[in-house]
């Protein structure tokens, strides 16, 4: 029939969920899980299928029974199939937070619920430290009612107390991305700066980058030299020293081709070492690291793209699959194939 | 018209706000007003402010949770379009009877191929403001 699109393939699950991109926005999926189905695995599922009017997460699963590898359909509502469109930029709604420690890294109390290990988190109507909020973190840590923010230090500023934080459910769609910048020092190599962002950075050797720090030495101290200096990154993930950021997922870092060791120590704000500026210079903007270019004999020296710089979209249309023993993405090393399309009419 | 300035762009949530900045002066109040652009809202000292319903908004980003809204101002040649021979901007409408033997569909679409660049990044600024 006209009009009907089909698209398929497979991919080994890493046992968690998992996203598929696909061409068209699609009616109905199925899934089947190869792996079990050879091994005859009881008490698991087998095949999964979803069609379009289906609530998130939601899908209809074939199982074997626990006895015997007799087949049973069954209704899931977690760790099913969900739609997905990486341009939606609707945010979720916002989560209370019970607090924000002063610490590197700074630990989130949230008991209502916790965001995924790596996602994306911003801040909003914070109590005590004010600077933190409008600024996307990577999660670095998170189980336990708590959540660590990992890519900043927050020693000797004031705790929050009661405030918000919310999912920010997609990387912007845009690559290459700017980033806030949260500590700067000296690299181990002379004559370079490591920088170090909040959200992790997927900037390659090679690209140029322009740092951006609005507000001048009210807000930022000997540092806002910096502002506007154009720089190439000749290394990425410089191990961590002294007072930067304590981040359980790696060193999230640049090296720069600029010499800041005559700035002093970037822990210097309000005279009490802290590690980033104090709520008391609120309102403020954040400083940024911001792509706007390749040298190409660094890229090409280093066996990366000369084309990094170049702006791409990122977004896509696709779904999101749950995983488990009843989860269309299956666990860690199971074969998934699946099969969807776009039917000819949805009534 | 106005006096030579610069361009910002901006989403049209921000229609209202503008209206209450000092010195602002809409459209309809240039002297050549039939030079000014579609898009175009009014001007305010050196900035001519041009709005779109697709404008850029950073949703939730201030401390109070309120939405971002960017405001792009552009200096001349900071930014260029590189539009390829051949490949402009098509419209691609298909009646029914083109598309099957029984003329049931209708298909639309659009292609292009264009490369937007820019020339200068310090030409550009972004200024970020919220709602009043």
């Amino acid at each position: 029939m006209s009009n009907t699109i089909i698209e398929s393939g497979s991919f080994t699950s890493k046992g968690a969920i998992t996203s598929v991109a696909l061409r068209s926005d699609l009616d109905w999926m199925w899934t089947y899980n190869y792996t079990k189905i050879a091994a005859n695995v009881l008490n698991t599922g087998y095949q999964f299928y979803w069609q379009r009017g289906m609530a998130d997460a939601a899908g209809i699963e074939y199982k074997t029974a626990a006895a015997d590898a007799s087949i049973n359909m069954s209704v899931i509502t977690t760790a099913g199939f969900t739609l997905l469109d990486t341009s939606d930029k609707e945010l979720p709604a916002r989560v209370a937070l019970e607090g924000i420690t002063n610490a590197n890294p700074p630990a989130v109390t949230s008991a209502e619920s916790l965001p995924a290990l790596g996602s994306i988190v911003r801040f909003s109507s914070l109590t005590g430290q004010t600077q933190l909020g409008g600024i996307d973190f990577t999660v670095t840590a998170s189980g336990g009612g708590a959540f660590s923010i990992g890519n900043i230090s927050m020693l000797n500023t004031t705790a929050t107390t009661p405030g918000y934080w919310r999912t920010i459910p997609f990387d912007s769609s845009f690559y290459p991305r700017r980033r806030a910048i949260t500590f700067v020092s000296s690299s181990t190599t002379a004559g370079r700066a490591k920088i170090y962002m909040s959200v992790t950075h997927t900037i390659t050797v090679g690209e140029k980058v322009r740092l951006s720090f609005p507000g001048g030495s009210d807000v930022w101290g000997n540092y806002a030299q910096l502002d506007g200096r154009l720089c190439t990154v000749l290394a990425t993930a410089e191990d961590r020293a002294g007072a930067e950021p304590t981040n359980a997922l790696g060193d999230n870092n640049i090296v720069v081709d600029i010499d800041v060791s005559g700035l002093g120590d970037w822990n210097v704000f309000g005279g009490v070492v802290a590690a980033y500026p104090l709520s008391s210079s609120v309102p403020f903007t954040h400083a940024q690291v911001i792509p706007v270019g390749e040298d190409l004999g660094i890229a090409n020296a280093s066996g990366l793209s000369g084309l990094a710089d170049a702006t791409i979209d990122t977004d896509y249309i696709g779904m999101k699959l749950g995983a488990g023993a009843d989860g269309p993405a299956g666990a860690e090393n199971d074969v998934i194939y699946w099969t969807a399309g776009k039917s000819f009419r949805v009534r | 018209m106005v006096r030579d300035a610069y361009f910002a762009m901006c989403h049209t949530d921000l229609s209202k706000g503008l209206e209450s900045v000092a010195g602002f002066i809409q459209k309809n109040q240039y002297p050549a007003t039939m030079k000014a652009l579609r898009s175009e809202w009014g001007a305010a000292g050196n900035t001519r402010f041009l709005l779109s319903s697709v404008g850029s908004i950073t949703p939730n980003a201030s401390l109070l949770d309120k939405d971002v809204y960017n405001i792009i101002v552009a200096g001349m040649e900071a930014y260029a379009v590189i539009e390829q021979d051949g490949h402009s901007a098509h419209f691609l409408y298909r009646p029914a009877i083109f598309s099957d033997p029984l003329a049931q569909n209708i298909s639309v679409g659009y292609k292009f191929a264009a490369v937007p660049k820019l020339l200068n990044d310090l030409w550009v600024l972004n200024l970020r403001c919220t709602l009043a």
